[in-house]
């Protein structure tokens, strides 16, 4: 082994905690990268692997009643590589042990059981037996949350009728990954369910025998999905035909890509910004710390060691110090992004994991932390190098105090010491905005990842808060006069009701199509109300609607234009509607309009879909006993029990995320401030020695290094706040951004609460606390002759 | 010899033995109204294998003549000849070439890498270099054959300051060149080191520089140049050198 490589062994060796510290900030920076993207890879994989393996449908074309001959017809469409029909409908469901009454969503199976689209994972027990007309199986999630067993009974009222339904498996479908009840965005597994049964009971029950009222499709390879789709339409219309739509507008599927996109958009953004400011950081650290050896490449340049010699030797030091952070990056970063990973997948429910990095993300992971430090390491060799080796050698220039700035730390400085902190600032500009900026970009990505919940947080407040502030939507099953007010009225603890009329439609505006839902609020209204991002109440017009940002863009209109609804229930009309107002809404796309207008609209009198109702606590077991049995309502959704839900789900997964990424952050704010201090002390060792030769206390010397540390974070924190802010807004900025048009379900507002900031201060602080007291070790055990007896 | 020379002449005249000939040579830091001279033409012949003594105060461009002797520093005008070669018109790779071949360095704070032991401080050089002695024995040529395996933290100044011989010695080169090697040293280790350097010179016949501000140093020497405001202002020659041990300050 050559001198030199011993030399670098032992300089590692001496500069150990500091690698450590550099260490935590590459792992952090790399792992970072390499788990979010494995993550986000991994689930992309499993959701592509989980659809094709178990046939999800491309198409999906519900209608009123047609005969099952006409699904040869069906079949001969060009196109069309797979056609199934089946029979759905909504029913409300009495589980045992859940006392809200829960709706449910019904799909028949085929006599040989397993479906040939849509096809099912069963997850315990089995299907059910076709010629047992009560057997059902649920998906799991509903199963697990309402605690049902196989073998429990549940009573069902489907169709105006009362039936005994027996579980007799949990299954997972590729329809389901994400379970959501009619008309709502967020899941509720307690109270929302799907089951599938035998064709014929299901049949029997809805008068559908030998008829069926949905078909699905896969395409061939090489389809055209729009034709398909147009030729379905024409075939199915006279059977009542709801309008048939691909997968990228089923609701299960939309969310799957609404939350993969929305994860990617953190994941393109955050880890890339993490692994410069990473890099950055190293850069600026592996710069000051080969200026502390300037002496020594003056001495290796007197004694004949070409430049190039000397580069190598400390470009293998900065190779040497990042080593550990690149692999503990990469371990970790696979580790938590397979975790992660896991942790999506039990999110989703999907019965697999197929866990991708990709070698792209590693080899550009390691080849930014390698250039940053090479760079930064050689950027101080070079500095150093470049001078005569008797200029290297002696210590450097006494930087010149003279001038305005130093005669205003004059007055400023109560005593010398602080005189030293404040010169020793102002003496390397650039070194100290490095610092500063460093400590800055630290904070502002700590503030940034914590923020994340915030902004959910705000969301919640606006949709729950102030736009939904009843207690439970009860949804008939056929729209129905006003007079049903009255019945919803009289029921047990009903304290307010306020109607609303909804009706599925196909929007259009040119050539542009959308299938999204007309909804009411009325003007004056109390429990349901259009809040606006900004949480400004918005009243609907007396004529035309209000439509949201998301969906003016999807359907290419402004104010002013008109857009064509083609309803999907009744007689099915054909509308146009002027877009009266383009409002910013925090649930994704949505029509609007005052409920008269739509009555007037659809000529009818006063007819609703259903009412929002605000109800007595104490009195809510025999009110939701009642609506268990009341015939003619198609689902219950209950506020409360969904945002306990949202809730719960936001602490298991975003929080999690965002613990990840606040941890990172955290460990980068300590790689940074502890290396700063360190520096500082090397550079400053003799300076510090020679105060305390000269009397002062070790204290008084322990305060010009951490003053020095005190003030430099000190002119971080207002920085890296700002720094914050502004790159959580462009987080929000990206989501709205990225959402691809038919997943943007909703849209997160940008939001801060003042105590992330607060929590992201604290942590420098207590980063640089810690520091302190590291440092304050070193400050005491100076070794004073040394210090003095060696050339700075 | 080493002597003031005529302000003619050039390298064709250097045989006989000179290694090092300067024709006005100077070195200006800085410009303008705030320029320093710090050599202000400096004249001189060196003879092979002599011990010579820069003699002057500090500030009188002792170590800017040392500096670019060794081709640490550049010149800012005039001629530096090593044997037939302008050091004045070389560029950085031949300065390090030549500082890698000819020249050894002792400097007033020893400047050893403090993660290396005294042999690895010595191997450091021995191992670029082309004749190299063994680092154990250069140890052992000033007194250290018993503090091999020593990291600088373990070693007195005096013996710091020899294993800095040590090292400059090693690799056998033409000149010695020492700056103030005694400067940071008391007096009773100021003779070691200046024996071991003494040594060196007689053994080795290595032609050496030593810079000092102390006179008494100038009797171990057999040509003494005094500086002054950045000129050689006079020059003594010794009838005998003195043994290290002898002088006392």
């Amino acid at each position: 082994m050559t001198i030199l490589r011993v030399k670098l062994l032992r300089d590692l060796w001496r500069l150990r905690a500091q690698a450590l510290a550099i260490a935590l900030v590459i792992a952090a920076g790399v792992g970072m990268v390499v788990m979010s993207f494995g993550m986000i890879r991994s689930l992309e994989a499993t959701r592509e692997a989980y659809y094709d393996l178990y046939r999800f449908a491309d198409v999906f074309a519900p209608l009123r009643r047609a005969p099952e001959p006409l699904m040869a017809s069906v079949r001969m469409l060009p196109g069309v590589a797979m056609a199934e029909s089946r029979i759905s409908t909504g029913a409300i469901l009495d589980v045992p042990g859940v006392m809200e009454p829960v709706s449910a969503r019904i799909h028949s199976l085929p006599p040989d059981g397993q479906p040939a689209l849509n096809r099912l994972v069963v997850r315990s027990g089995r299907l059910p037996d076709p010629r047992r007309s009560q057997e059902v199986v649920a998906n799991e999630a509903f199963a697990n949350a309402a605690r049902l067993r196989v073998g429990d009974r549940i009573a069902a009222t489907l169709y105006g009728n009362r039936v005994e339904l027996r579980l007799v498996g949990t299954v997972l479908s590729p329809e389901y990954v994400y379970t959501v009840a009619p008309g709502q965005i967020f899941p509720d597994n307690r109270r929302f369910g799907t089951l599938w049964m035998g064709r014929e009971p299901l049949a029997a029950a809805l008068d559908l025998t030998d008829s069926f009222n949905e078909v699905t499709l896969r395409l061939a390879p090489d389809a055209d999905q729009g034709e398909v789709i147009r030729r379905l339409d024409l075939l199915l219309a006279p059977y009542g035909g709801n309008g048939s739509f691909p997968r990228d507008q089923q609701i299960s599927d939309r969310f799957v890509t609404n939350e993969i996109s929305q994860l990617r958009v953190t994941i393109e953004l955050l880890p890339p910004i993490f692994l410069a400011v990473a890099a950055f950081l190293l850069n600026i650290v592996l710069a000051r710390l080969v200026d502390t050896e300037r002496e020594v490449i003056g001495l290796l340049k007197a004694f004949g060691y070409r430049g190039r010699t000397i580069m190598q030797h400390y470009a293998e030091l900065a190779l040497l110090l990042s080593v550990g952070g690149l692999v503990l990056g990469v371990a970790v970063g696979t580790w938590l992004g397979r975790a992660l990973a896991r942790l999506y997948q039990a999110y989703f429910v999907f019965p697999f994991l197929e866990f991708r990095a990709g070698a792209d993300v590693y080899l550009i992971a390691i080849a930014v932390t390698l250039a940053a430090v090479i760079a930064g390491a050689f950027a101080a060799v070079r500095r150093a190098a470049g001078l005569n080796p008797a200029e290297a050698m002696r210590p450097q220039v006494p930087p010149d105090f003279s001038g305005r700035l130093a005669n205003l730390v004059t007055s400023l400085g109560p005593d010398e010491p602080t005189r030293m902190i404040l010169r020793g600032l102002i003496r390397r500009p650039l070194r100290t905005s490095l610092a500063v900026t460093g400590i800055a970009a630290a904070l502002g990505l700590y503030i940034a990842s914590a923020s994340a919940t915030d902004n959910v947080e705000r969301m919640i407040d606006l949709v729950f808060g102030q736009g939904q502030r009843g207690d439970l939507i009860v949804a008939f099953s056929e729209p129905r006069d006003a007079r049903a007010l009255h019945e919803l009225q009289r029921l047990p603890g009903v304290l307010r009701v306020e109607p609303f009329r909804a009706a599925g439609a196909r929007l259009r505006a040119g050539p542009r199509v959308e299938r999204e839902g007309l909804s009411s609020v009325d003007s004056g209204a109390d429990l349901r109300r259009l809040i606006d991002l900004e949480g400004r109440l918005v009243d609907p017009p007396p004529a035309g609607a209000i439509v949201s940002t998301s969906l003016a863009s999807q359907l290419g209109v402004a104010t002013g234009d008109r857009i064509t609804a083609e309803i999907t229930e009744g007689d099915r009309p054909t509308l146009s509607i002027p877009v009266a107002r383009i409002v910013d809404t925090p649930i994704g796309a949505s029509v609007t309009m005052d409920r008269r207008a739509i009555n007037r609209l659809l000529r009818e009198g006063e007819t609703i879909s259903g009412a929002y109702l605000s109800v007595d606590d104490a009195r809510l077991p025999r009110l939701y006993a009642e609506l268990k049995v009341t015939p003619g309502i198609a689902n219950v959704t209950i506020f409360s029990a969904m945002l306990q839900s949202l809730r719960q789900t936001i602490g298991e997964n975003m929080g999690i995320v965002t613990m990840f990424n606040t941890g990172f952050a955290a460990l980068i704010v300590l790689g940074v401030v502890y290396n700063s201090a360190r520096i500082s002390l090397s550079e400053r060792a003799r300076d510090l020695a020679s105060l305390r030769v000269l009397g002062f206390r070790r204290g008084e010397v322990g305060f010009v290094l951490l003053g020095e540390l005190a003030l430099l974070v000190l002119l971080a924190i207002p920085i890296g706040a700002l720094l914050g802010i502004g790159l959580s807004w462009l987080l929000t900025e990206a989501y709205s951004a990225s959402a691809d048009s038919h997943a943007s379900l909703y849209t997160i507002p940008f939001a801060i609460n003042p105590a992330t900031v607060a929590e992201g201060v604290l942590v420098v602080s207590g980063a640089a606390a810690v520091t302190a007291l590291l440092i304050r070790d070193r400050t005491d055990r100076l070794d004073l002759i040394r210090a003095l007896k060696t050339r700075e | 010899m080493a002597t003031i020379a005529e302000p003619d002449g050039g390298p064709a005249t250097t045989g006989g033995g000179s290694v090092y000939r300067t024709r006005g040579l100077t070195k200006v830091y800085g410009s303008g109204a705030g320029a320093v001279h710090a050599l202000r033409g400096v004249d001189l012949d060196a003879r092979e294998g002599e011990m010579i003594v820069l003699l002057g105060p500090s500030g009188s461009g002792k170590s800017t003549l040392l500096n670019i002797l060794g081709g640490l520093d550049r010149a800012s005008g005039g001629h530096a000849w090593f044997h037939d070669r302008d050091l004045v018109g070389c560029d950085d790779d031949a300065l390090t070439e030549y500082r890698r071949r000819s020249v050894g360095f002792v400097f007033q704070f020893y400047n050893l890498i403090a993660s290396l032991t005294a042999r690895e401080n010595v191997s450091l050089i021995t191992e670029i270099a082309e004749k190299p002695l063994d680092p154990a024995e250069a140890l052992a040529l000033v007194g250290l054959e018993k503090r091999l395996d020593h990291f600088p933290s373990q070693l007195s100044g005096g013996e710091q300051q020899r294993v800095a011989i040590a090292r400059a010695i090693a690799k056998q080169p033409a000149v010695l060149l020492c700056d103030e090697p005694t400067g940071a040293l008391d007096s009773q280790t100021g003779r070691m080191v200046l024996a071991a350097i003494d040594e060196v010179n007689r053994r080795l016949g290595t032609t050496t520089f030593v810079i000092t501000h102390n006179a008494v140093i100038a009797d171990m020497a057999d040509e003494v140049l005094l500086f002054g405001d950045g000129q050689i202002v006079g020059t003594r020659r010794n009838a005998v050198r003195k043994a290290p041990a002898e002088l006392s300050w």
